[in-house]
């Protein structure tokens, strides 16, 4: 016990800036008086900038997401003006109805409407894969670059090389070595339609996925750990905790912070996973995530396309909500001490 | 030598610094990865660039040949008498420098603000700005190009640049930072007199260079991969970014012929970066040291 125990005492006493306890410290500007002229000024271009291109298509797309599409109806071969269409958008994806002829029905299968859910599916079970490889393999490499070691700086430089090329090119790439005369099937020695049936094409995305992204999650999980000072392992060692006693009791507690918040970021940017499907597959074969089904269905009526996109902001959001109030991600919490006590 | 081992084996074995063991486990938390995490970076790489080398026959073919048997520049010939890639090039570096520097200085005043500068509804602000975080770019495509357009900004660099401004990234990175400075460096500088721009500039910057330069990495490296944004809002050749140039390269051509000319192009692409970036990283290493040692 005394092991498991001391490591902790000497994180509290080694790192004060660390841990999250100290964050409550760093209320410093409960003395400074209201400075509300400068926070305006250094806060408002962002603020600007953030409701011109965020807020405003936001607002937009919520209100488009209540809209008639105008056009000729195909039932009765009018011309409908637009106007307010209740939630028959959003219950168009949800319910997946489709209106023919002024009445409900289901969606056939074939058109977008009746996609949604599988496409629900297919991106959540990328976000999931994707997310739980990527945040195991950048963590490793995060532990292997944050050690002292010859070719140190090399590794850390070819490490996130493969995040640094565009996805376009990414996707290319792939693509070309999962091409059915590509090099993957002749090195394996199978002839797999690769991007030509779901579950290759499914691995295929993924594979291509976690290559380019994995860098990121370690170069984030990396900086967290650099934040750990290394007279804590020195004092843990010293009291004889074992590799997998330190990476317990004080790397993981220590870089929980910043994992989080990499997990985080990974997951809220896989559920709007769309270039590697779309550039690889096209989103055939049951590829197909809510970002490809929502540009798809751009191309067919604007009003639809609004209420799909509503549907996947909040979506993200929920997950996002989720994830900082119950997994603990540390992107709002670790303020509410010190701010709640600004504000009052 | 300790870092060496630093997640090394109990400390008995570690008081021989050459011992069996030691090395091994050099080797093997070390080295060992280092070697399978270059190979599996590089390998697709490489094959990329070997395939650009290649000529059509050769990269369409039953029987595996790893290497070019007759090396040709042809593709990068191709690639580059196809499309203006210099032009490419140039604008991707005049898009990818103006938005990163207005980027990471917003970043970093306006971070500051929210963790140092107390103000009304701080938090609200930050959430709104965690909130743009969620939203996915197909929801703001559409009425932004609207926007843009009736601004006349289509074809334009503002056009590609203003939009991606709006990303929330770099200041909730910075914030999350700012956060665990500690509080004393600050309060003696209030005390002194300084004031807030001061403060930022001479306290809070100086010793978050490490935090900075990894935003401004990620934000160069966004900036510069740009793809559904860019494509949209260009249609005039000579406007377009690298990776943007890159597909209107792979609609030019067609067949088996179309490979090699679009690793080749690829190819194009990622040298640039892979240089600013190898540039970079050495700040990003050092800076990295350094934040561990003030940490």
């Amino acid at each position: 016990m005394s092991t498991e125990a001391q490591p902790r005492q000497a994180v509290k006493s080694g790192n004060p800036k660390g841990n999250k306890d100290a964050n409550k410290e760093v209320g410093q500007d409960r003395k400074a008086t209201t400075q509300g002229r400068v926070a305006t000024l250094l806060v408002a271009p962002s603020l600007l900038l953030l409701a011109i291109v965020i807020l405003y298509p936001v607002i937009n797309a919520i209100i488009m997401s209540f809209q008639k599409d105008s056009g000729l109806d195909p039932a009765t071969g009018l011309f409908v003006a637009g106007g307010f269409a209740g939630v028959s958008n959003y219950s168009h994806w949800i319910l997946q109805q489709c209106s023919v002829a002024g009445a409900s029905i289901s969606c056939p299968p074939g058109t977008l409407g009746s996609q949604f859910w599988t496409a629900f599916g297919t991106t959540f079970f990328f976000t999931a894969v994707t997310v739980v490889l990527e945040t195991i393999i950048g963590f490793w490499m995060a532990i292997i670059m944050a050690r002292a070691f010859r070719g140190r700086s090399l590794l850390r430089a070819s490490v996130l090389v493969p995040w640094a090329i565009p996805t376009a090119v990414t996707a290319k790439l792939w693509f070309f070595i999962f091409a059915f005369q590509g090099i993957a099937n002749q090195l394996f020695g199978t002839s797999i339609l690769w991007t030509g049936s779901e579950w290759p094409a499914r691995w295929a995305i993924i594979i291509a996925d976690v290559w380019k992204t994995t860098p990121f999650m370690a170069l984030l999980i990396l900086a967290g750990l650099q934040i750990i000072p290394e007279q804590v392992y020195e004092a843990a060692r010293v009291d004889g905790a074992s590799a997998w006693q330190r990476f317990t009791q004080i790397t993981l507690p220590l870089v929980k912070p910043a994992l989080m918040v990499a997990i985080l970021f990974r997951t809220l940017d896989a559920l709007r996973m769309y270039d590697l499907p779309a550039i690889m597959t096209g989103g055939s074969n049951n590829t197909t995530t809510l970002s490809i089904l929502v540009v798809d269905q751009i191309r067919q009526g604007f009003n639809s396309a609004a209420a799909l996109s509503t549907i996947t902001f909040i979506v993200i959001f929920l997950v996002a909500f989720i994830f900082v109030r119950f997994l603990g991600a540390n992107a709002v919490e670790s303020t509410n001490p010190g701010g709640k006590e600004k504000e009052k | 030598m300790t870092a060496l081992t630093s997640a090394g084996t109990a400390p008995t074995r570690r008081d021989r610094p050459l011992s069996k063991q030691n090395i091994t486990k050099t080797v093997l938390g070390g080295y060992l990865p280092l070697l399978i995490t270059t190979l599996v970076v590089f390998l697709p790489l490489a094959w990329m660039i070997l395939s650009s080398l290649k000529t059509p026959g050769e990269i369409v073919t039953t029987q595996l040949k790893v290497l070019p048997q007759n090396p040709t520049m042809q593709n990068y010939v191709d690639a580059a008498t196809t499309v203006p890639f210099a032009r490419f090039f140039l604008n991707s570096v005049i898009v990818t420098s103006i938005a990163s520097v207005i980027k990471c200085t917003l970043a970093v005043v306006t971070a500051y603000a929210l963790v140092f500068i107390r103000f009304p509804f701080k938090r609200a602000i930050f959430l709104l700005i965690l909130v743009a975080l969620m939203v996915p770019p197909q929801v703001s495509v559409l009425p932004n190009y609207v926007l843009i357009a009736g601004l006349g900004g289509l074809n334009t660099y503002w056009g590609i640049i203003l939009p991606g401004l709006g990303t929330a990234f770099g200041t909730f990175l910075l914030r999350q930072h700012f956060l665990t400075l500690p509080a004393s460096i600050l309060e003696s500088a209030e005390i002194d007199g300084a004031n807030h721009w001061t403060r930022l500039w001479k306290i809070v910057f100086p010793i978050s260079v490490p935090t900075i330069a990894t935003v401004a990495l990620v934000t160069i490296v966004t900036e510069w991969n740009d793809y559904i944004w860019p494509l949209i809002v260009i249609d005039n050749p000579q406007m377009m970014t690298l990776p943007v140039g890159l597909t209107l390269l792979a609609n030019s051509d067609s067949g088996s012929q179309a490979w090699g000319i679009l690793m080749a192009g690829a190819v194009i692409v990622i040298i640039p970066i892979l240089i600013i970036f190898a540039a970079l990283q050495r700040y990003i290493v050092a800076g990295l040291t350094q934040g561990s040692v003030t940490g």
